[in-house]
């Protein structure tokens, strides 16, 4: 540095110093409305959540982490964080599975694969109340699937509260709902791990004498190690955060509580009790649960890598 | 007798393109066989037939001399190597070997043998328990080599499994390649774009075209004795020279005229030119087979002037135009358009270092009448025997 | 040998017989086709059921249920747009919507591009901070939200959505956006910065054609994500007037002891341009989903 004259150092930094002010100009816009929209509730709920207030006028009553031990103390959050495992242990399952399988029939020689791929990421791009209404119509007692069991002996299938009426199976029935409308999704993340695949690793298979089950164990599955890794991840994730769905078809928690999950508890508790302190605190604690996965996954795949 | 045979093979895809189209070709028991061509001339295509990974469209397949057209890939006792490997990631060098076995219900202690074997015969002992992805590319080559090897198959059958590895250990890997076929004694098919690779390893060599073989025959009458011209120009390097040009009969000698060029050659070495004549030829001689004359006089001798001279060590690659008037002579519609854009084509001679000229020098470049090549000008097919023994008297005094 | 090549020499001779020998198996088992079927089955029936009842009177749901319409009957749609309001409601989604997607689009571009191409100190800093934002759920932050909307003095108005459909949109469009931009080569910005082009017009000039595809695809992306927003409207809109279009549906299934053959139609009208512009982009859509979540 020393050996370039002060002439050229000065330009030089002019030059990057109109480069920075450039740039910033190009990432203001949208830096301004993510800071107001997301950074800014971000540092909020974590101050709001040392109060304990109703929502009028400005928060007074400072507690501090009473509202965490409130949350300690609380049953009700207890069954929500078991309420969003047991929906972890429904739909992760279902949309994994249903998702690798339509990948892995996909990906041979199929007839008419695009139109079936399209048609499955189809209820990925619905709308929640969509999805919502529509599982509702098919759940209902008076509904075409109940009549339809009915009519034809299947009876016992059905269930008189329209499954979402019923404290035990509410909480699986939406999942399954739920599942529904993001295989699609895991789907096509596993069409594009088996499209890395080398293509050569199945004729070596082939001629070394394996089966189509061997094919899917030797080649296919471990290929696909990575992707899946990332499907989970995003599946766990996204088991922490359901609302719409709940809110829509088991408002208010559900019958007795039965599908209160930890984002549904934290809107009850600040827009139905005025409890925005209490309410703020489950939120902080939900963003460390969701933060704390996504740090463990990025860990993860460093390592791998 | 494990021989392959493939008789009016015939494959189209489903898209409609002819990849092969009538192949016929037997290999013999224990040959070293290769297919050689550019990428989609149908080589690949014809291995993977082979194998049984492709289903012919039309034809019959045979291997040791039965018909296999309806058995699996993993029955026909044949074991193929792959451009990239194809090894498995997940699992180690030893268990990548023994795959194969593991599925054919091999008892284990025979696999464990019989991976130890093919290690110890490929130097790969030490990385029996390593992972593909910890290996260097020449080890990977080997492991897919011992992959194969384990299954003791009736042949092997190998896509270009040299064409990822660096140079230096290409080479390498073609003598081994060599010495393990010496040793085993299997029959070998090998697909290759690389012309090096042909002549160097194989017995015989299949000139591919478009799903068809032009000229099957050993290396060395591939290269004196092409029976076309792109087979002619598709070995050698630097390629064949090879200029349009006009014959007639002159005087009991061949006269053959390309530009302001004249080259006379004793008519009874070519016979079946001097037939046809007067008419059009495509003339060709190789690089190699050219030497600096010290005049102009002797017969079979041009004057040319030097445009790039190259130094290799012990050779000189001269590069030379014949004049503005003188076409390359191709059958490729691109190489002809660009070619004539750049001002006259540029030929090619290989001299002694000690012969080579300075750059723009006038030199005469004498070429042996026996290595002239005559090809139909239209068909490309090769016309002539400069195979006939020489007629002439006197001033030719190289002996070839 | 001799015997195959004179068994293949017979063949051979006679004119009429193809040279084809026995095949080897080698056709997708029917087993997939079934499958796949079933799981196609899976996926339309919830869809093709609800869609039904739009386009029946709502007796027929009740009597009914399961068959399919018997003709197409629209009254519902008629009736729901106008009695049913949705016809407002519509227009409330598409006056929110259409910002969002072209405020976010451009935003993204532009820092996309600034994160990707140009060389900035902190450039890496400003990048964390945004994918920090990836990590981010909207339900933690409905809270804080609610009462900066509501200080701002924005509740129940469109601007307190938007802006705040705008502010979650943008980490996902900038970083696919920034990863779109890293894949183009660097020779093509190196080159124009030599010829003395500023950011701008290679932005505008050479990015942008470029990344159509990609822009195209996040359009896309936002769209739906807007569209189908049901938290934002749901937190900030309380008149009846301001709702959007699932908002209202859900409130006007809430209110009436459901005529489903209404809430049929109210379905139809969220899914279709939905559905239709999927349908029309979705090779470009399905290539940027997966860049996301490979990468995220």
């Amino acid at each position: 540095m020393s050996t370039v004259p002060y002439v050229v150092r000065r330009r030089q930094r002019a030059a990057s110093a109109r480069r920075w002010l450039v740039a910033l100009a190009f990432i203001l816009p949208a830096l301004a409305f993510y800071g107001l929209v997301v950074l800014r509730p971000l540092v909020d709920a974590v101050r709001i959540s040392f109060y304990d207030w109703d929502g009028f006028g400005p928060p007074t009553d400072y507690v501090g982490l009473d509202n965490y031990r409130k949350a300690f103390d609380d049953p009700l959050f207890w069954t929500s964080l078991k309420h969003n495992l047991v929906w972890m242990a429904i739909s992760l399952p279902l949309v994994v599975g249903l998702g690798l399988l339509s990948a892995v029939l996909l990906a041979g020689r199929i007839r008419g694969r695009t139109m079936l791929r399209t048609l499955y990421f189809l209820p990925v791009v619905q709308a929640s109340a969509v999805i919502a209404l529509a599982w509702r119509w098919v759940y209902s007692p008076i509904g075409p699937v109940t009549t339809g069991l009915d009519k034809s002996g299947l009876g016992f299938l059905t269930n008189d509260d329209g499954w979402v009426g019923n404290p035990s199976w509410a909480l699986p029935s939406v999942a399954v709902a739920a599942a529904w409308a993001g295989f699609g999704f895991s789907m096509v993340i596993f069409l594009a791990g088996i499209q890395g695949i080398d293509p050569a690793l199945y004729d070596a298979v082939e001629v070394d004498g394996a089966g189509a089950w061997q094919r899917f164990r030797y080649v296919t599955m471990p290929g696909l190690r990575s992707v899946t890794t990332t499907v989970l991840v995003l599946g766990v994730i996204g088991s922490f955060l359901v609302f719409d769905l709940l809110y829509i078809l088991t408002p208010n928690g559900g019958v007795i509580q039965s599908t209160q999950v930890l984002g549904t508890l934290l809107f009850y508790r600040a827009f139905s009790h005025n409890e925005f302190g209490y309410g703020a605190a489950l939120s902080v604690v939900l963003m460390v649960i969701i933060f704390a996965l996504s740090w463990l996954y990025l860990m993860v795949r460093e390592r791998r890598d | 007798m494990a021989g392959i045979g493939l008789t009016r093979i015939t494959k189209v895809f489903e898209n409609g393109v002819v990849a092969v189209n009538e192949l016929d070709l037997e290999i013999a028991d224990g040959e070293f066989a290769v297919l050689l061509g550019p990428s989609g001339c149908g080589k690949t295509t014809a291995l993977r037939i082979i194998a049984g990974l492709e289903e012919p469209t039309a034809g019959l397949v045979r291997v040791g001399g039965e018909i296999v057209n309806h058995v699996l890939a993993k029955d026909r006792n044949i074991a193929m190597v792959f451009q990239n490997y194809a090894l498995y990631p997940q699992m180690s060098v030893r268990q990548n070997m023994g795959f194969s076995l593991r599925l054919h219900r091999i008892p284990k202690q025979e696999i464990k043998e019989r991976v130890e074997a093919a290690a110890h015969l490929l130097g790969l002992e030490a990385l029996l328990d390593r992972k593909p992805r910890t290996l260097s590319g020449g080890q990977r080559q080997r492991v897919a080599m011992g992959r194969a090897i384990v299954r003791d198959p009736v042949a092997f059958l190998m896509d270009e499994p040299l064409s990822n590895l660096d140079a230096k250990l290409r080479i390498q890997m073609r003598a081994e390649l060599l010495k393990l076929h010496q040793r085993l004694g299997t029959t070998i098919v090998y697909v290759t774009h690389d012309q090096i690779e042909a002549m160097t390893m194989g017995q015989r060599v299949a000139v591919m075209r478009d799903g068809a073989i032009l000229q099957l025959d050993s290396p060395q009458r591939l290269y004196r004795e092409p029976t076309s011209v792109y087979v002619a120009s598709f070995l050698g390097s630097p390629p064949m020279n090879i200029v349009s040009a006009q014959a007639s009969v002159d005087d009991g000698r061949l006269q053959v005229v390309f530009g302001e060029h004249r080259l006379t050659v004793p008519a009874a070495t070519n016979d079946t030119v001097a037939a046809r004549c007067p008419c059009k030829v495509a003339l060709g001689f190789r690089p190699d087979d050219v030497e600096r004359a010290a005049t102009a006089e002797e017969a079979g001798t041009i004057t040319v002037r030097a445009d790039v001279v190259e130094l290799l060590g012990s050779d000189a690659l001269v590069h030379f135009s014949l004049g503005s008037g003188v076409q390359r002579f191709t059958e490729l519609m691109e190489e002809a358009r660009e070619t004539a854009a750049l001002e006259g084509a540029v030929f090619t001679a290989r001299l002694r270092e000690e012969e080579a000229p300075a750059s723009g020098d006038q030199l005469h470049l004498h070429v042996h009448p026996r290595r002239l090549h005559f090809f139909d000008a239209a068909t490309g097919a090769r016309l002539a025997g400069n195979d006939q023994p020489l007629l002439l008297s006197g001033s030719l005094s190289h002996a070839s | 040998m001799s015997d195959a090549t004179s068994q293949t020499a017979a063949l051979a001779a006679a004119p009429e017989v193809p040279l084809v020998a026995p095949r080897i198996r080698r056709r997708t088992p029917v087993g997939s086709y079934v499958l796949l079927g079933l799981i196609a089955l899976f996926t339309v029936l919830p869809l093709l059921l609800i869609w039904f009842t739009a386009f029946k009177p709502n007796i027929d749901t009740v009597t009914k249920p399961y068959a399919p319409p018997d003709s197409f009957y629209l009254h519902n749609f008629v009736e729901a747009w106008k009695t049913g309001r949705f016809g407002t409601y519509f227009e409330n989604s598409v006056r929110i919507t259409i910002p969002v997607v072209i405020v976010s689009v451009v935003f993204s571009m532009l820092a996309g591009y600034a994160l990707a191409s140009i060389r900035f100190r902190g450039s890496r800093l400003f990048l964390i901070v945004f994918t920090i934002g990836l990590m981010i759920p909207t339900q933690a932050l409905l809270i804080p939200l609610f009462i900066t909307m509501r200080d701002l003095r924005l509740l129940d108005t469109f601007w307190s959505v938007i802006i705040a459909e705008i502010g979650f949109a943008l980490p996902f469009g900038v970083f696919i956006m920034r990863a779109f931009f890293r894949s183009l080569p660097t020779e093509l910005t190196d080159a124009a910065r030599m010829d003395g082009c500023s950011e701008l017009r290679l932005l505008w000039h050479i990015a942008l054609p470029l990344s159509l595809p990609a822009v195209l695809a996040l359009a896309l992306f936002q769209f739906i994500f807007s569209w189908n927003d049901f938290l934002f409207p749901l937190i900030f809109l309380s008149s009846e007037n301001a709702r959007t279009l699932p908002l209202g549906l859900i409130y006007f299934t809430g209110k009436y002891t459901t005529n489903w053959a209404l809430t049929g139609a109210g379905v139809i009208m969220i899914s279709a341009p939905v559905i239709l512009l999927y349908i029309a982009l979705q090779r470009h859509f399905v290539r940027g989903i997966v860049a996301g979540g490979l990468r995220g």
